[in-house]
């Protein structure tokens, strides 16, 4: 009877599941194996060349420089990230929520929009660079859009939220007690730090790390917008394929290796997190 | 005297309250002594500026007769028992008790031996590899008391280490805690809002309100010459008389009060014509069809309550006080609800507080 009403329950989230996830994973699936029009859509012919182009060096190299961006962008959100929500858990509660609303006010618009205003801020004729001349810091004009590492500042800046966020929660749940006894017990304030807080909040640091890294080696607008189209990643690659390129296939089979490729992420986060806290 | 520690004139405040108003104390070498007192009247405070968790806004701290009160707690040498025990979540008992060692560096074949004697010290043999998730909260306590003790300190400061226990694991961890302070030889400063475990575990109570300390002495003293009004009325069940002194004398006062005439024994600085109280615990209090010499005071039995090892009895005084007392016997034999009856006690076994009421 219990169990009964328990799978009854469990009937919208089925529904929801099929509908959003399996169904659209599943048509991308098929795509993956089928051929090219010759000028447009596909044709039902089943084929592995999609998989196999996967293994060219141009795609190999846009993936190397696809998890590369998103291995530094994990990096330098964690490096940032960490020390921020830990300033924010040692502020008085008031001033938390004030913080915690100033990490969350930037969703409240598209990031599309929000990246327009940086490259609007950073154009070689833009504020930042008007600013930096007018007060004798710089005597030429810098280039800061257009490289490399303009996407990087764009994906640390879009994706800094997400690694806060978890870690602050993680960190929030801690109780002050632990630190105090590992001080009481002869731990200095990094070793109190090092051997009882951060394990405790590694959790939190893990699924910061997936909600950082997946999003960063699949979005495209911000290296099409910041790295001025030059720099190719992979969500770049797939929009391209959807788009001007015209081959929805293979633009399927690039799907399914980010797919793949979060799978791999998630597992390594259950693996390292043992499974509990956080966000999956 | 050998003492240990000392504080002298603490004060904190957080924001406008004032959690201590300048107390001042001296803990003896090995000596259980216990900060009772009812929830926020600064006796964790006092616990934490020692273990150097909190800093006071004015006085200082002595161990062995150094000032610590700026050292970190990780240079301090007392160690702290947590209210919610603080166990590690991610490490196992060896690794919780170990912890400390393990800072120090010590070899590793020393820590092993130190935790498996620490484990035997508090029954835990066996527990080794359990997560503190996987304990009862009798047993995190243990590992809590293990995992301090290890660390050697002259000084344990518990706070509320049985507040989240249940009645009779409570009592049989207060015996076990009572033991294991004299086979370790180490003075405890005891926490704790519940004044029964205060009165069977402690050497001295220090009885704590709004800040200050009220009185400290042996549970005896603290029992039966209450120094203050609020002393009185927290240690035991009891009851006050309010008056004015009319006699002093063969060791025994005698107060007028509105609800009749009270003795009890005397003291130095209560004179005739001075206002007082006088403080009897229930089990003290008698009634019977005879006066009792000294005394009028007179009531009417309200009703006999049965208490398991007790009859507890209510009486109503003049003025419709309900004064409680427990009786003895078969209940048929007792003066029966209705009944007008003398009370009393014994002079020697009730005290006297010296002062008008509003002081505390």
């Amino acid at each position: 009877m219990k169990k009964r009403s328990g799978l009854a329950a469990l009937a919208p989230l089925a529904l929801w599941t099929a509908v959003m996830v399996l169904f659209p994973m599943g048509y991308v699936l098929v795509l993956s194996f089928l051929t090219r029009g010759e000028s447009w859509g596909v044709l039902w012919r089943f084929t592995l060349e999609n998989y196999k182009a996967l293994g060219d060096s141009a795609n190999l190299e846009i993936l190397w420089n696809s998890l590369k961006i998103g291995a530094y962008t994990t990096l330098l959100t964690f490096l940032l990230g960490y020390p921020f929500a830990l300033a924010m858990v040692l502020q008085p509660r008031r001033r938390r929520s004030l913080l915690l609303l100033l990490v969350v006010i930037p969703f409240w618009t598209s990031a599309l929009m929000r990246v327009y205003g940086w490259m609007i801020l950073l154009r070689t004729r833009g504020i930042v660079n008007d600013a930096l001349l007018g007060l004798g810091l710089i005597h030429r004009r810098v280039k800061f859009l257009n490289n490399m590492g303009a996407v990087l500042f764009g994906m640390v800046y879009s994706l800094l939220p997400f690694m806060i966020l978890p870690v602050y929660t993680s960190l929030e749940k801690l109780s002050p007690s632990l630190q105090e006894a590992a001080r009481d017990l002869g731990a200095r304030p990094f070793q109190a730090s090092w051997t009882v807080v951060f394990p405790l909040t590694v959790p939190g640091v893990m699924s910061g790390c997936v909600l950082v890294f997946v999003p960063a080696v699949g979005m495209f607008f911000i290296s099409d917008l910041m790295g001025g189209g030059g720099s190719m990643l992979l969500g770049n690659l797939i929009s391209y394929y959807f788009s001007a390129g015209k081959n929805w296939p293979m633009a399927a089979a690039l799907s399914m290796l980010m797919v793949a490729l979060t799978f791999l992420s998630v597992h390594v986060y259950r693996r390292y997190s043992g499974g509990e806290m956080g966000v999956f | 005297m050998d003492e240990l520690l000392k504080i002298e004139g603490l004060s904190k405040a957080f924001g406008e309250t004032k959690v201590l108003r300048g107390v001042s104390l001296t803990i003896r070498r090995g000596e259980f002594l216990t900060l009772l007192g009812p929830s926020g009247c600064g006796k964790t405070t006092t616990l934490r500026i020692i273990a150097g968790l909190t800093e006071p806004d004015e006085g200082r701290v002595y161990l062995n007769g150094a000032d610590i009160t700026s050292l970190p707690p990780e240079k301090r040498g007392v160690n702290t028992v947590f209210q919610n025990y603080a166990l590690f979540p991610h490490m196992n008992v060896e690794k919780n008790i170990g912890y400390g060692l393990r800072l120090r560096r010590a070899p590793k074949a020393e820590i092993a031996a130190r935790v498996r004697e620490m484990l035997a010290l508090v029954k835990m043999e066996g527990y080794e590899k359990r997560m503190p998730d996987e304990l009862s909260g009798g047993q995190r306590q243990r590992v809590a008391i293990a995992r301090a003790v290890i660390q050697k300190p002259e000084l344990l400061l518990l706070d509320e280490p049985l507040g989240a226990l249940d009645l009779k694991l409570r009592q049989q961890m207060q015996q076990e805690l009572k033991n294991l302070q004299k086979a370790l030889g180490i003075a405890f400063l005891y926490i704790t809002h519940d004044q029964e475990e205060a009165l069977n575990m402690s050497d001295r109570i220090a009885i704590m309100s709004q800040g200050r300390f009220v009185q400290v002495g042996t549970p005896e003293e603290i029992y039966e010459k209450p120094a203050s009004r609020f002393a009185a009325q927290f240690i035991g069940q009891g009851a006050l008389f309010e008056g004015t002194v009319v006699s002093a004398e063969n060791g025994e006062v005698c107060l007028e009060c509105p609800e009749g005439r009270v003795l009890a024994a005397a003291r130095e600085d209560v004179r005739p014509g001075e206002k007082a109280a006088v403080s009897v615990h229930t089990e003290r209090v008698r009634y019977g069809r005879e006066p009792f010499p000294g005394f009028a005071l007179e009531g009417e039995v309200l009703s006999h309550r049965y208490a398991g090892a007790i009859l507890l009895t209510e009486l109503g005084l003049a003025g419709g006080r309900v004064l409680q007392a427990h009786s003895a016997g078969a209940i048929h034999s007792l003066p029966r609800p209705g009944e007008r009856v003398h009370i009393g006690w014994e002079s020697a076994q009730a005290a006297v507080i010296a002062g008008e009421e509003s002081e505390r």
